[in-house]
């Protein structure tokens, strides 16, 4: 529905660009539209994913991380729109297909794990159908056939196949998250979006499930894009991390080199709000301060109402914080951050 | 007279608009063709009731129920159309003639020869005796005549001759005997055990369109009795079950019927104009005029001088213009003066002059003279109390509601009265009607008189003693006598009226009535109702006009519509 | 199981204050059928006072202990027995019913189906693409047509098509004189006899189409806005399915179980514009039955209209509520939950 021809302007900064990317997002910027004035809900996000590649993408609720998942599949609906950037998958830009190819490109290359599981089962069909569904409008295969495909990749995230047809209320949230996983492997895609996939589970299924998601992509090879606020799962999970804030990716950086060495002010405000790791505290210390408005966001560096580090003492680095906007930039060996304490 | 009820729902409003817009846009002549050509000649296309609905073949002429439209008058037939068209006419029918003997207490009435029911078997006397004796014995007594005792015996004289023997003498009831009751045949009849559950599905009549043909729900042909003792000139009648005047005029515009009793708010832009060359209407006057009816047994409506009073206070003319279009004229405050003009008592003209005319001050001149007084421009009556009127009509029937509220203002202008007025559920009204309440002591409703060969019928309706009920009793015969007046001299002059043929004495009497009635006015006229219908001369021609108004027009005048449909010629 | 008892025990009790409001109406109004004949033949009266003396111990019937009428009203509604219309006298109220039931079927039941299939589907699509040409000029226009009454739209019609443009015949079921033809399986096949019912139907069913189709355009719309928002929707296109895959098995396939709910309503609303539009277009159906049944007091026909509508608006009801458990598979476990 939005399919929008955008003009992909060049930005400089590819933190992440490689030559061996299969799925390359550069310099997108998605708006929706509001009675107030635009939110810029995704602002110059470039990354890449390379195959095999799990990378986490963290941040606050709000910040834009269901808004790249579905930029990244073209999903951005009405009063949505996608003002910038380009998307290609295998050098094919994804903003350009024809609706022919766009089905094709979806589910096939890239499926979606979307975020409540509840809220992505549709309510009155059978999970069965849905699965089929999937399977049919892509492969010429018969009912039968697709029905059988369906109690395979059942059996493969571990629900009895005699459950594909239930309705998603009569699942459980596990089960309704399992099955989800298995539609999304259908079709055996190349680049998983998985949006919170477990954010609603309790921890012990959420391990299991963590579990099985890290065994099918040993087995099966797919790059997944692994998105939550929750920033400890990643650091166990993902190959490389990247932090975003009010539509902007912060900071980007291999997995154990955030959890070593965190740089952006945000981040390290993430990091001290891990839930501890058997799930007693909820939060050690969360950060003070609500998320930014997007339809004006703060001038400068977007984050300094909340900065720990903006105190102002510093004149020059005050003005230059509440003024200018800080960029992308490589200040270790593959370690991004934008932040004007690192210039 | 518009069957009112049924186009209760449609009336103001929606006939209005659909009127206008048939106005605006001039129409293309009807392509379709009302009267297809059967073998046998053209069919008439009309419907004697703006409420058909039947459902099964029901022709039975002594129930008003079923396909009632046209049973009277075209399967079966009187013995003589008496009308008060055009002045008042008489057409022997199955009968040819009356003869009085016994000092007044037998008729005589001879019959018409080689008359045949439609089954062929001959028409005679016995038919005409076994009528009357079967509707007293199955008291389904049309003529009223046998049941009240006023007939004592019916016997047939020879094959053409019936002779009637009366109790007392009473010479007015020839129109009721002659011209309301349907001959049936006896070889039918005779086996009919309950006459009110006989659908009578394949009737056999002396009239001209005897046989049912494809009957359905929503439309019927009666087709032409081939043992007619007249010369037919068509094949028969086709009658479509309308129940709006909108789904009839839409019809009737297109030229798909050809006569119709359908009130057209507009008739000269919205039917007329449509089709001048063809399409005619009469609103034909005048049938008895519309009354405002008072309680008069109740103070202070008991007294003449307030009811002459309000005769003089309110514009009979505003009346007729602004609440019927000026399509039912204003009235005299002698109700007989445009009903039987051949019976006005000239010398009464003066005072029917001042009665009628709009004249409040002479009105209040009169009031003070019988002690009533004003206080701040409000009446009292002699006793002191304030003189009220509430006045009631069903509400919906937008002519009568305006007509009321342009009489509530005047009265309470011109004289003072407490004048109200009230729009009522129509059942609760006709409750109010027959039980004589009137709404309360001091309402007033509408009404009309009864109508007859002579002005006998209409006298007795409002003055006799014998149309007397009181409040909360129970309706004798018709529902006459609203108001609830009478008058022992005028109750004797009706007894002598009826008891002589003799009609210099007659013109006397009724001049003696009128002028009971202009010295008391127990009810106050206010316009000339008229009857509504329309036609079309596509098809056929003939129809009664105001020109050549020999019988009324509209299809549910029994038995004027018998005459009428003799009448017709195809074009 | 338990919520299919607790809605049967409702609709048993919803029957049984319609029958028993059925019986009272007729008896708390003033009036009776006499008093309107007398009117309706107040003309022929004037001539002929006695016209009516047949007909009053017939219509005198209503009289005795009240319970012991409500009793007898009863016995004979299990029988199906309404007894003897009085304007129609002395045919059976049965009769009437048998021959007007099915027009007002076919008319009720083709206009709400058309409506509803038409409605819903311009719903879907007005949703989809809402705020783009199609949605500003259809709707709008839906929401115009739907404010004005039934019987003004059947007027415009009547008048625009029939009269003015003479496309369709002006009145009544069927050209008069076409034979129903061969009955099969109780129905008329004659192919002169369908094409003359289907233009006699084509103007009241555009009235009645007309006047329910903006709710069914409305509420499928409003609703499937609301899912159309929903994630499983943007799933079912992450999956890469057809646009009308999308629209109709997935986004409307939900945003239609409000709208099965509101079928039962339009039907009922269904059934009082036909009052209005048989009259407007003398269609023999219940509505023109019920219209000469209430102006001539004929309280047994009134009664077994008003029972049948009665009867007709809960079965509606009825298989909205099967229906809606049918499509929903949630709705049978919620209130077993209960
Ligand atoms: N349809 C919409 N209309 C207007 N604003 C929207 C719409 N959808 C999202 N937004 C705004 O865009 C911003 C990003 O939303 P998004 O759903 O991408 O956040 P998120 O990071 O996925 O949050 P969460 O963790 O809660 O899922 C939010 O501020 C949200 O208010
Ligand atoms: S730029 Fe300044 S305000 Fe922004 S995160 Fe870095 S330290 Fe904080
Ligand atoms: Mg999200």
């Amino acid at each position: 529905m939005t399919a929008q021809a955008v003009a992909f302007g060049g930005s400089s900064l590819e933190p992440a660009a490689a030559s061996d990317a299969l799925l390359a997002v550069t310099g997108l910027s998605v708006e929706y539209l509001t009675p107030r004035g635009p939110a810029r809900a995704v602002q110059d996000v470039s990354f890449s994913l390379r195959p095999g590649e799990i990378l986490g993408l963290a941040g606050e609720s709000g910040c834009g991380k269901s808004t790249i998942a579905h930029a990244t599949m073209r999903l951005i609906k009405d009063p949505g729109f996608i003002t910038a950037g380009s998307i290609r998958f295998r050098d094919v830009e994804v903003l350009n297909m024809s609706s022919g190819a766009l089905r094709d490109f979806r589910w096939r290359r890239v499926a979606l794990v979307s975020q409540s599981a509840m809220n992505a089962l549709n309510p009155v069909l059978p999970v069965g159908t849905q699965i089929v569904d999937a399977l049919m409008a892509h492969e010429r295969i018969g009912r039968r056939q697709a029905r059988r495909r369906a109690e395979e990749l059942f059996e493969l995230v571990g629900i009895e196949p005699r459950r594909l047809r239930s309705y998603a209320h009569q699942l459980s949230g596990g089960m309704r998250q399992r099955s989800i996983i298995a539609m999304a492997l259908a079709l055996n895609p190349e680049v998983l979006i998985m949006d919170e996939p477990t954010t609603a589970l309790d921890v012990v299924v959420q391990r299991d499930i963590l579990q099985q998601i890290e065994d099918l992509q040993a087995r099966f090879g797919f790059a997944i894009l692994f998105i939550t606020h929750d920033l400890s799962l990643l650091v166990e999970l993902s190959t490389r991390i990247a932090v975003m804030y009010a539509g902007r990716l912060v900071e980007v950086a291999p997995a154990e080199e955030l959890l070593m060495r965190p740089l952006h002010p945000y981040t390290k405000g993430l990091m001290n709000s891990f839930p501890s790791i058997d799930g007693a505290n909820e939060r050690l210390e969360g950060i003070p301060g609500a998320p930014p408005d997007l339809v004006s966001p703060p001038s400068g560096c977007a984050f300094h109402p909340r900065c720990p580090s903006c105190t102002g003492e510093d004149r020059s680095l005050y003005r230059l914080q509440t003024s200018s906007r800080p960029e992308l930039q490589e200040v270790a060996p593959n370690h991004w951050v934008a932040c004007h304490l690192y210039r | 007279m518009r069957t009112r009820l049924s186009a209760v729902a449609m009336r103001a409003g929606i006939v209005g608009l659909f009127a206008c817009s048939f106005a605006v846009v001039p129409m293309t002549t009807g392509t379709v063709s009302a009267t297809p050509a059967h073998a046998g000649g053209k069919y008439l296309v009309s419907f004697a009731n703006l409420s058909g609905a039947w459902t099964t073949e029901n022709f039975n002429p002594l129930i008003p129920s079923g396909a009632d439209d046209f049973t009277r008058g075209a399967i079966y037939e009187p013995l003589m159309v008496i009308t008060q068209a055009g002045g008042g006419r008489t057409y022997k029918w199955l009968a040819t003639g009356t003869r009085w003997t016994n000092h007044k207490r037998t008729l005589i009435v001879s019959l018409r020869h080689h008359v045949r029911w439609s089954d062929g078997k001959p028409f005679t006397s016995k038919d005409v005796a076994f009528t009357f004796n079967y509707g007293k014995s199955h008291n389904v007594d049309l003529s009223g005549l046998m049941v009240s005792g006023q007939i004592t015996s019916v016997k047939p004289q020879g094959k053409y001759a019936v002779r009637f023997n009366f109790k007392t003498v009473d010479t007015v009831v020839l129109q009721q005997l002659l011209s309301a009751v349907c001959i049936i045949p006896e070889h039918i009849w005779k086996n009919v055990k309950n006459p009110l559950t006989f659908a009578n599905s394949h009737p056999v009549g002396t009239g001209p369109f005897t046989q049912v043909r494809d009957f359905t729900s929503q439309e019927y042909t009666l087709a032409r009795n081939k043992y007619y003792w007249q010369k037919l000139h068509y094949a028969g009648i086709r009658v479509p079950a309308f129940n709006s005047n909108t789904s009839a005029l839409a019809s009737m515009v297109k030229g798909q019927v050809d006569w119709a009793p359908v009130y057209i708010p507009d008739a000269k832009k919205a039917w007329v104009d449509v089709n001048p060359k063809y399409y005619h209407y009469f609103y034909s006057p005048p049938t008895t005029p519309l009354d405002m009816m008072f309680n008069d047994q109740a103070y202070p409506y008991s007294l003449p001088v307030l009811r002459q009073a309000v005769s003089m206070s309110i514009k009979r003319g505003a009346l007729s213009v602004k609440a019927e279009n000026g399509y039912e004229k204003p009235a005299r405050a002698l109700g007989l003066s445009y009903l039987y003009p051949n019976w006005v008592d000239h010398s009464l003209d003066k005072l029917n002059n001042k009665l009628s005319t709009f004249n409040p001050k002479a009105a209040k001149k009169m009031l003070r003279k019988a002690h009533f007084k004003w206080h701040h421009g409000k009446l009292y009556d002699p006793k002191g109390k304030r003189v009220s009127l509430h006045l009631i009509c069903p509400a919906g029937w937008s002519d009568w509601q305006v007509q009321l509220q342009i009489l509530a203002k005047s009265l309470s202008h011109s004289l003072g009265i407490n004048a109200t007025y009230d729009f009522i559920d129509v059942n609760t009204w006709l409750a109010d009607r027959s039980s004589r309440t009137m709404g309360g002591k001091y309402g007033a409703l509408f009404g009309t008189e009864s109508s007859g060969q002579t002005p006998y019928q209409y006298f007795w309706s409002f003055m006799s003693k014998e149309s007397y009920f009181p409040v909360n009793g129970q309706i004798p015969g018709g529902s006459w006598n609203i108001e609830g007046w009478y008058n022992n001299q005028a109750t004797k002059l009706l007894r002598q009226f009826r008891q002589t043929t003799n009609r210099k004495l007659q013109h006397r009497i009724v001049n003696q009535l009128q002028k009971i009635d202009l010295q008391n006015l127990p009810v106050i006229t206010t316009v000339t109702q008229a009857q509504w219908y329309t036609w079309s001369t596509q098809h056929f021609v003939g129809f009664p006009t105001a020109k050549n108004y020999y019988a009324y027009g509209p299809g549910y005048s029994y038995p004027d519509v018998v005459k009428v449909l003799t009448s017709l010629r195809p074009r | 199981m338990k919520y299919l008892a607790r809605r049967f025990g409702f609709y048993l009790l919803a029957f049984w204050v319609a029958v028993t409001l059925n019986f009272l109406l007729p008896r708390l109004e003033p009036g009776n059928p006499l008093q309107y004949l007398q009117i309706r033949y107040q003309a022929q009266l004037q001539q002929n006072p006695h016209l009516l003396d047949p007909l009053k111990p017939v219509f005198d019937t209503q009289h005795g202990n009240i319970l012991i009428q409500y009793v007898q009203y009863l016995v004979n509604l299990a029988h199906l027995n309404f007894g003897v219309s009085f304007s129609q006298y002395p045919a059976s109220v049965n009769t009437i019913i048998a021959s007007a039931l099915p027009w007002s079927l076919f008319l009720a039941g083709s206009s709400a189906i058309l409506a509803f299939l038409l409605g819903t589907t311009l719903g879907v699509v007005v949703a989809w693409w809402r705020g783009k040409p199609f949605d500003l000029t259809v709707t709008p226009l839906t929401m115009f047509t739907q404010s004005f009454p039934a019987f003004f739209g059947a007027m415009l019609i009547l008048y625009f098509v029939g009269v003015e443009a003479g496309w369709f015949p002006l009145n009544h079921a069927y050209d008069y004189g076409v034979q129903p033809g061969p009955y099969i399986f109780g129905l008329p096949w004659s192919w002169n006899f369908i094409t003359s019912v289907f233009s006699h139907a084509a103007m009241p069913v555009a009235a009645l189409l007309i006047s329910s189709l903006g709710g069914w355009l409305l509420g499928m719309r409003s609703v499937m806005i609301n899912t159309l928002s929903e994630d499983y929707v943007t799933m079912a296109e992450a999956k890469g399915l057809s646009t009308l895959r999308v629209m109709f098995m997935y986004a409307a396939r939900n945003a239609l179980l409000p709208q099965v709910t509101s079928l039962a309503i339009t039907l009922g609303y269904a059934l009082t514009s036909l009052v209005l539009i048989e009259t407007v277009f003398s269609y023999p159906g219940l509505g023109y039955q019920l219209v000469n049944a209430v102006l001539a007091r004929d309280y047994p026909l009134m009664q077994a209209l008003f029972f049948i509508i009665a009867v007709a608006m809960l079965i509606a009801n009825l298989i909205a509520d099967l229906t809606y458990s049918l499509l929903d598979p949630r709705v049978g476990v919620r209130s077993g939950a209960r």
